[in-house]
């Protein structure tokens, strides 16, 4: 860590907020407190004392779509002054989770904002596509991310040099400046991941071009290619992680930015983390070569399951068997018939209610087969539970009605 | 118990092999299974199915998959040759559930489910692995369909299999066995590889809690905030 060597140490509380239907929100707020620091030259440092407090938010209904939003505020200060600093996005996603392809693009807009004497702020919109695909122990993924915006700047300048003796320091009048510009990065990456055992291995070729402004103490000016080159090993076992990412610039001067990651959970809900790291120039946030490290304590609360698409809901045991709920969303449909096993493939009419198509049956233990008519047509969802091949090139859904506990 | 001539069942095989079809399906349609196919298939649908139910019953298999699937093919409209290669493939993955649930009679109740899973692509020694350990309350159906649907999210045999069996070390509640796949679902779709997020609930139910109970994987999650410096 040398020069730049950081402490922080970070307290995390997440608060979980029990989603209405089910799963579909989640909040966390988290705080904190540390130090970072960053330079540009050999010669320039700064660094920055802070309290934060963050708030995150996802909403993740049943579907393709997803929204996220998160923002946080840090309040602190180093021997120059007090100083301040805030970040914020919010997008939406769309993920279709096939298997073993999966495809997922994100769009988003954000911002941020630093003061500590001078301002700065930055504001943009982001998309990012990504594909992967799974097979067995390798994971391929590709990735991309446009981020186009723009930043401005408020410069305190002096008119003249200071005057040094006799101390203490005496300056000249100052001016105020101001300047603003354009911020572009964009590029790729192809993650190859292969998992043997407890041990998942990555190499990331990547490319990204970026212009914008990088600000340390004297605010210079970036702009410039940056392509990386990384890898990560990460040794797992549980919910224990132990990850070390190392990526190198591939322009000179070469950074090498090194990304130590570990988590041990101590109880159900309950982990230590631990993150260091040592980053190269990011024209996005505005920050140059830095170094940090971060101890936390984090507590993660699931009030309940997280549902997929539920076209089949368990209800409670009758005399006859369980009741369970079928829900189809074919909102544009004229006419949903439900058949399956337990019908012996005898069409039901659904009802047609606010939220779809449903039809209420009492099913008997075992393992069920079943689909829908949608006007006519058999249609089974592509993420349906327990999706099978039916031996004629079309899929069933399947349910299992477990055993009554004895 | 009595032992039965032998010269009479050869004989009465033998009268049975030699008969027209139609005295074959007259005999086999007085299985009382078979009244529900009537009228609904094609008749070489239930020659065929009426062939295979016999098989079915000598072996101790259920008759209910095979008529199910017969019926289904009828609903869809198939033609009855494919709906027969099916019934065919069907009863063969029966007899391929039978043999990996083992001998234990107990069992055999779960077979049609079982069955379901294999054509799932539930890997089958991790099947009979799991059968043999099993006790004789646990559903055995629902359990090697988790089994598939873990396999069809890309975890590897050995490893779904570690995650039942630390289901069952924690006492096999059945609720917790229908959650572990959206558990796994969950964590995939947050980042992790299938093995990853198959071992982080394994490692939740060892330690006593539910399936739920895993942490982000590497990379996801807070801290997210970012001072100056840190990107």
């Amino acid at each position: 860590m040398r020069r730049y060597g950081a402490l922080a140490f970070t307290l995390l509380c997440l608060a979980h907020v029990n989603p209405i239907r089910a799963q579909s929100l989640a909040t966390w707020l988290e705080a904190g407190a540390g130090e970072s620091r960053w330079s540009s030259t050999a010669a320039t440092s700064a660094s920055l004392r802070y309290g934060m407090i963050g708030l995150r938010a996802e909403i993740d209904p049943p579907g393709l779509l997803a929204a996220h939003g998160r923002g946080a505020l840090g309040l602190g200060g180093d021997g120059n002054g007090a100083a301040g600093w805030w970040n914020g996005e919010a997008g939406v996603s769309i993920d279709h989770r096939g298997h073993p392809v999966r495809v997922h693009v994100a769009a988003s807009v954000w911002g941020l904002g630093y003061r500590q004497g001078w301002r700065y702020t930055a504001a943009g919109a982001r998309l990012a596509p990504m594909i992967s695909w799974q097979r067995g122990g390798w994971l391929i993924r590709g990735r991309g991310e446009v981020n186009a915006g723009g930043w401005s700047q408020q410069t305190v300048v002096l008119a003249g040099p200071p005057v040094v003796v006799p101390a203490p320091v005496t300056f000249p009048a100052s001016e105020l400046r101001r300047e603003s510009g354009k911020l572009l990065l964009a590029g790729g990456a192809v993650d190859l991941i292969h998992a043997r055992g407890p041990v998942w291995l990555r190499v990331s070729p990547a490319g990204y071009r970026g212009s914008g402004r990088a600000h340390d103490a004297w605010q210079s000016a970036v702009e410039g290619e940056l392509g990386m080159a990384s890898g990560s090993v990460t040794l797992s076992s549980g919910v224990r992680w132990f990850a070390i990412h190392q990526a190198t610039e591939s322009r000179p001067p070469r950074a090498v930015a090194v990304r130590l990651h570990a988590r041990v959970a101590l109880f159900d809900d309950w982990a230590v983390t631990l993150n260091a790291d040592t980053r190269p120039w990011d024209p996005l946030h505005g920050v140059l070569r830095g170094t940090y490290a971060q101890l936390g304590v984090e507590w993660r609360w699931l009030a309940r399951p997280l549902e997929p698409r539920s076209l089949a809901t368990l209800g409670a045991w009758t005399g006859e068997g369980r009741a369970v709920r079928f829900r189809l969303p074919a909102h544009g449909a004229t006419s949903v018939e439900l058949l399956g096993s337990f019908t012996a493939w005898q069409p039901i009419a659904m009802r047609r209610t606010a939220a779809g198509w449903e039809a209420n049956l009492v099913l008997p233990a075992g393992t069920h087969q079943f689909g829908f008519l949608v006007d006519g047509e058999w249609h089974v969802p592509g993420d349906a539970p327990g999706s099978v091949e039916d031996g004629w090139n079309r899929r069933n859904a399947t349910i299992t009605i477990p055993e009554r506990s004895r | 118990m009595k032992p039965v001539p032998a010269f009479p069942v050869a004989f009465l095989a033998l009268v049975l092999s030699l008969a027209p079809p139609q005295v074959v399906r007259l005999a086999a349609q007085e299985r009382p299974e078979l009244e529900a196919v009537r009228g609904r298939v094609a008749p070489e649908v239930s020659r065929e199915l009426t062939v295979l139910v016999n098989d079915a019953a000598r072996r101790g298999l259920p008759a209910s998959a095979l008529i199910d699937k017969a019926l289904e093919g009828a609903a869809k409209h198939v033609p009855p040759a494919l709906v027969i290669g099916a019934l065919r493939e069907l009863a063969s993955t029966l007899r391929q559930a039978q043999s990996l649930l083992g001998g234990d009679p107990g069992h055999l109740r779960y077979v049609e489910g079982v069955a379901i899973a294999l054509q799932r692509n539930a890997p089958p020694e991790a099947v009979r692995r799991l059968a043999a350990g099993a006790s004789p309350r646990e559903d055995l159906g629902a359990t090697m369909n988790v089994l598939a649907d873990l396999a069809s999210r890309g975890v590897a045999p050995a490893t779904a299999e570690n995650v039942l069996l630390a289901w069952r070390a924690q006492g096999a509640d059945v609720d917790a066995l229908r959650r572990i796949p959206l558990v796994v679902t969950r964590l995939i779709r947050d980042g992790a590889l299938p093995a990853q997020a198959a071992q982080a609930v394994e490692g939740a139910l060892r330690r006593g809690g539910p399936p739920e109970s895993v942490g982000p994987p590497a990379g996801v999650g807070p801290p997210r905030g970012r001072p100056p410096g840190r990107s």
